[in-house]
Parts: structure tokens; sequence; C-alpha cells
């Protein structure tokens, strides 16, 4: 839903600014001296200052703690591992501890905090989960020589695909796997 | 050489590069048209020469749009300054010689990396382009970022010569107004805290991450370190971007006041906002790192803060500058101011949107999705450009203003339709830079990502021909110019 929200707050905040064009180029305002015109323009500016400064604070303090580097779901250790591994142009996604393999398929169990441990082999790719009705869940990039720790918990079972979101050559677009939420 | 010549010399150059740009940006255009219809499906093209279409039409803009800039800028300051005329025509010519050398890597050799050239993708091809082509366009790039280099170099000295180091940062406002200081028109303050003492900073980066590239080209078995390479690289892609936009705000304090008839002077606000954009710039690239989560945490959170506070200054200076210009104001909107005002407008979108995507939490839902495109496109094609479009028709002398706001007008509508569609994309989740989404295994999210570029494409149509409108009236107005200069000079 992030997305949805992030979204509608753009188009909102676009219309208002094409309004404010609007308003400020009408010719329904006479023609005034620089002096008389800029003088309203500056109040107001002090005024969006104040304004802009507080709610970049306010927005700061809000988003920053929750930030996706930590396991926000609780403090400890995870209850599922799954190791990741990326290559030119497969993943390979291994069952640790907490998790389990049907006929081939990875299965992590629902309400679970699952620790995706994402590494690569070669180049950058991008772990990107997507459920079945194509809304991108939870990502992380899989780079060479790091491993990066996705916390996640699926709250909702179903069918999930992973897509690689970072270039990684001609064959990028077909690189995907699939996993269960039980 | 007496100021006429100078003027006349540096008129030639900037002549040049007029002539030059509208027709590598309608070319560039087209390389984006060919990736959306192909994501469409209109057209069928190998995924080779998709990603190496795609890595042209990437590092094609992103470099037109700098050089362009910097050479328009550079002809505004020659008003006030005396650049170095030699360099001026070797960063073109260089520039020339570094373009061919791309385009060729990329449309023969197939070397299609992305602009971003991440680290260690342009070495591990898996046979989509050979090691030639990778060396030529390294090299190409070197000889760029020297051209670019030189030429930054060359105008940051010009300024000081004139004004001194620390008055050209307008450090001299910060004081007391004293009966001695130097005053410095806006664009002298813009042009080197906005876009030289950055853009020379992030260039050297630029060609230390090269120079790496160049030493890795001839000895494979050379290790580097990924997140560090990918730290480097954006910040000079980030950086460059950044600053090419402060260049179109540069034309636009420079020029407007002519249209409006009101002066717009540096003063102690003006200072204060430039010199914390010259921090701010260098610090913001990191935003484009919050996925890799092995980067230091601090620096995802000087990333988002820094990304949040860049937008104080650029709204509460520059927006509020040109609403001071342009409220009651009696202005005639002719097409230069109604490109810097529309320019403006499509800057300020598409930084919002920017904003949006640096809060590290949205960052996970837009993260190389369609918002990412979205939002540079935004405030390039209807920000950056139209002020460029304002400037180049400033200098072509051209007078077809009907035809010219006609072209304009389907521009803007073509440019809005096209970004609207990128925008929903990225709320959507598609996925940027895929060569065809008819490999995503999820049918409803490759059915709406196929629409969504076919609905792009027809707006990109329509913003050609728009752009074929502006472009054949600054021509026009060239041609009349040079044909008139002609038949005034006496035949011996």
């Amino acid at each position: 839903m992030t997305a949805y929200y992030a979204a509608i707050v753009t188009l909102l905040a676009s219309l208002a600014i094409i309004a404010l064009a609007l308003l400020v180029s009408s010719k329904r305002f006479p023609s005034a001296a620089a002096a008389a015109a800029t003088s309203t323009v500056y109040r107001i500016r002090s005024i969006y200052f104040v304004i802009i400064v507080g709610v970049a604070i306010i927005v700061l303090a809000f988003t920053l703690p929750i930030t996706p580097y930590s396991n926000t779901y609780g403090k400890g250790k995870p209850d599922v591992t799954v190791e990741v591994l990326s290559e030119m142009w497969s993943w390979t996604l291994t069952p640790g501890p907490g998790a389990r393999s049907a006929e081939g398929n990875l299965v992590l169990p629902v309400g679970k905090v699952v620790d995706f441990e994402v590494s690569s082999k070669d180049v950058n790719h991008n772990f990107a989960i997507y459920n079945s009705t194509g809304e991108l869940v939870a990502q992380v990039q899989a780079m060479p020589d790091y491993t990066n720790h996705l916390f996640h918990r699926f709250n909702v079972p179903g069918h999930y695909y992973v897509l690689c979101l970072e270039y990684c050559g001609v064959a990028h677009h077909a690189m995907y796997s699939e996993f269960d939420v039980k | 050489m007496d100021d006429e010549r100078y003027t006349h010399a540096i008129r030639r150059v900037t002549q040049l590069w007029v002539w030059t740009v509208p027709i590598l940006f309608l070319v560039l255009v087209l390389l984006g048209l060919i990736l959306r219809a192909g994501q469409a499906g209109i057209i069928d093209t190998d995924a080779d020469l998709f990603y190496a279409v795609m890595t042209l039409h990437g590092l094609g803009m992103a470099g037109a749009a700098f050089v362009a800039g910097f050479a328009g800028v550079t002809y505004l300051l020659a008003r006030y300054v005396r650049v170095n005329l030699a360099v001026a025509w070797l960063m073109y010519a260089l520039t020339v010689l570094g373009v061919v050398g791309i385009v060729i890597a990329c449309l023969i050799g197939r070397f299609g990396p992305g602009w971003y050239l991440l680290y260690p993708l342009p070495f591990l091809a898996g046979g989509a382009w050979p090691h030639w082509a990778l060396g030529l366009a390294v090299a190409s790039l070197i000889v760029l970022g020297v051209a670019w280099l030189l030429g930054q170099i060359d105008v940051f000295r010009a300024l000081v010569t004139r004004y001194g180091l620390t008055n050209v940062l307008a450090w001299q406002y910060f004081g007391k107004e004293s009966t001695g200081r130097v005053e410095i028109p806006p664009i002298v303050l813009i042009s080197t805290a906005g876009c030289l003492v950055p853009g020379i900073l992030t260039t050297i980066d630029g060609a230390v991450l090269l120079m790496l590239y160049l030493f890795k080209w001839f000895s494979p078995a050379l290790t580097l370190n990924p997140l560090l390479l990918k730290n480097m690289v954006f910040l000079w892609g980030h950086t460059l971007v950044n600053i090419t936009m402060y260049l179109g705000v540069a034309m636009v304090y420079e020029l407007l006041p002519k249209y409006t008839g009101r002066p717009w002077k540096t003063n102690a606000i003006v200072a204060i906002a430039w010199n914390a954009v010259l921090f701010l710039v260098l610090l913001a690239f990191f935003h484009h790192l919050y996925m890799d989560f092995a980067q230091p945490v601090s620096l995802q959170y000087i990333g988002q803060v820094a990304s949040y506070l860049s937008a104080v200054p650029a709204t509460v200076v520059t927006v509020f500058g040109v609403i001071g210009q342009v409220y009651r104001s009696g202005i005639q909107w002719r097409f230069v101011p109604l490109c810097f005002f529309l320019g403006v407008i499509g800057w300020v979108i598409g930084g919002f949107a920017a904003v949006v995507d640096s809060t590290i939490t949205v960052n996970s839902a837009f993260h190389n999705t369609l918002w990412v495109p979205a939002h540079f496109h935004t405030y390039f094609l209807v920000g950056y450009f139209l002020m460029l479009w304002g400037l180049l028709y400033e200098f072509s002398g051209s007078a077809r203003e009907t035809l010219a706001k006609i072209g304009l007008w389907l521009l803007v509508a073509g440019a809005y339709g096209f970004l609207f569609m990128f925008y929903l994309g990225g709320a959507l989740g598609v996925p940027r830079r895929f060569a065809t989404y008819s490999s995503i295994p999820i049918a409803s999210l490759a059915a709406s990502s196929q629409s969504i570029a076919l609905i792009a494409s027809a707006f990109v149509v329509l913003l050609i021909i728009g752009l074929l409108f502006v472009f054949g009236v600054i021509y026009a107005g060239l041609a009349n110019r040079s044909s008139a200069s002609k038949a005034a000079s006496p035949v011996h």
C-alpha cells in the first residue's frame, strides 16, 4: 500500500503546484511595482520556510525509525532463515532453519519473521518479492562479496514470485523464481 | 582581443552547440521511443540490442543535457568573464570524439551495461558484448570526462580571476552590507556553488572510477570492491544530473528578469541557499543505495536527510524567486519566459516525486520500478530541457512565436502523458530496465506493464511532433541570422 499512498500524495502535490502556478501567473491580478508585489511574496516565503522545515523534521522523525535495515518485527533471532543466492540469470532459494521444501519449491510459514540472507555469485541483482496479484512486497539488493539480510513477515498465504530489479545483463528480465507461503 | 571580437568568437562556438543539440536530442528521444515501443510489444527488439540502446539513451541524454547546459551557461557568463576560447572549442571536439566512440561501442559492439556501468557487470557480459566494446566505451567516457573537466576548470578560473574565490561563492554577503562589497550576479553564484565546484569534485570521482575500470580492462584478474564502486558511480552520476538541473536554473535567473522587468539580485538568503546546495548536492546520492543493506546505516540516514533538506533552498529561494519575478509583473508570455516558467513547474513536480522516493521506507516500494525514470524524466523533459529550449530560442533570434508555442504545448501535453504512464507504472510496481514484459510470470503485472508502455509510446509520438515545431523554429532563426550576417559582411 505504501506505493499507492506515495503516488496519491505526489499526484495531489503536483495538482497543488499547477494550481499555484496558475494563480501566480494569472492576469486577473493587476500589474504592480516590483517592490509591492515581492513584499507579499517574501512574507509568504517566510511562513513557507517555517512550514517546510517543520514538515521535513516531522516526516523524518516518523520515517527514519522504520527503515528495513533491522529486524523491526521484534528484536532477536528471526523465526525462519532462507539463503538466497543469485547468479546470471537464476535464483537459488535454499531453506534454512524454520523453512521447508515441497516438490522442489520453497515453502515458508505464515506470520513468522523470515530472514532472507541474500548474496550474489557474480554481478549485482535485486531480490524483489511480488505477491500473486503483482504487488511488490519487499526487496533488497543481491551483491557480490556481501550478504544483505532482508527481514519480512508474510501475513497472507499464497504463491509469491521473485523478480530481479537490478539490471544484470541480457536475460535480466527473464530471471525469476517462486515460493509458497502456507 | 577586444570585447566585440570576443563576443563574436564565443557566439560562434555556442552556435555550433545550438545546431548540434536539438538533432542529438531528437535522436536520443527516438531511441527512447524504441525502448518503450519494444516494451509495449509493438516492435520486436532483441534483448542485447534493447539494452545497448538503453545504455546509449541513458549515457547520451545525461551527457547531452550536461554539456548543452554547460555551453549555454558559458555563453551567458561571457557577459561577465572571459573563458578560454581554445578550451571551449576543444570541449566541443572532444565531446564529438567521445560520443562517436560510445555510439560505436553501443550500436556495433552492443555494449549494454546501462548508463551506470555498475561494477562488475561491464566485465561479466555473458557474451553480450566483446572486450573491445568495453574498452572503447571506457576510453570514450574518459575523453568526455577530460573535456568536461577542462571546461569546468577554465570557467571556474575565469570567474575566480574576475571576482575572487570567496566572492564567487558569495561569502561577502554573509556579513553586514559594506560599501566595498563585490556584487555578483546570481548566475555567477549558481554556476560556482551549484555547478562548478561540485561538478569538478564529482568529475574527479568519475575519472578515478573510469581509471579503475581501465586497469581492470587491461588486467582482468584485478578485483575491486563492488559496494565502494557503487558509491563512486552514484556520486558521479547523481551529482552530474543534479548540477545539470542547476545549469537550467542559472539560465532562468539570468534571462527571466529581461521579460519581467524586475531585477534579480544576489542577497544574503540567496548566498546561504546556494552554499547549502553545494554541500547537500554531494550527499544526496546515498539515496541510490538504500536497498544495499550492507551500506553503513548512518550513510542511509544522511542520504534521506540530505535529500529532504535539498528541497529547502531549491524551493525557498528559486521557486519563490520565480514567483517574485512573475507575480503581478504584467509579463507577456512569450515563448522564452513560458519555457522557463513551465520548466520550473516540471522541476518542482519531478523534485517532489524524487523527495518522496528518497524516503527510505517508500524506496522499498519504488526502487528500480518505473517511479525512478518517472521522476527524473519529469525534471529533465518538462523541467531542465524546457529551460534549455528557451535559451536556444533566445539565442537563435527567432520570432516565430505562434509556431513555437504550438510546438511547446504539444510537447508539454505529450510529455506529461508519457510521464503519467511512468508514474502509474511505478505505483503498480512495474520494473524498469526490462527488455520485455512478456517474461514476467505474473499475468496481471505483465499485461498492465505492456499497456502502460503502449500508451506511453503514443504520447512520445505527440511529444516528438511538438519537438519538431520547436526545433524547426530554432533552426529557422539560426539560418536567418547567419544569412543576415553574411549579407551584412562585405565580400572581398
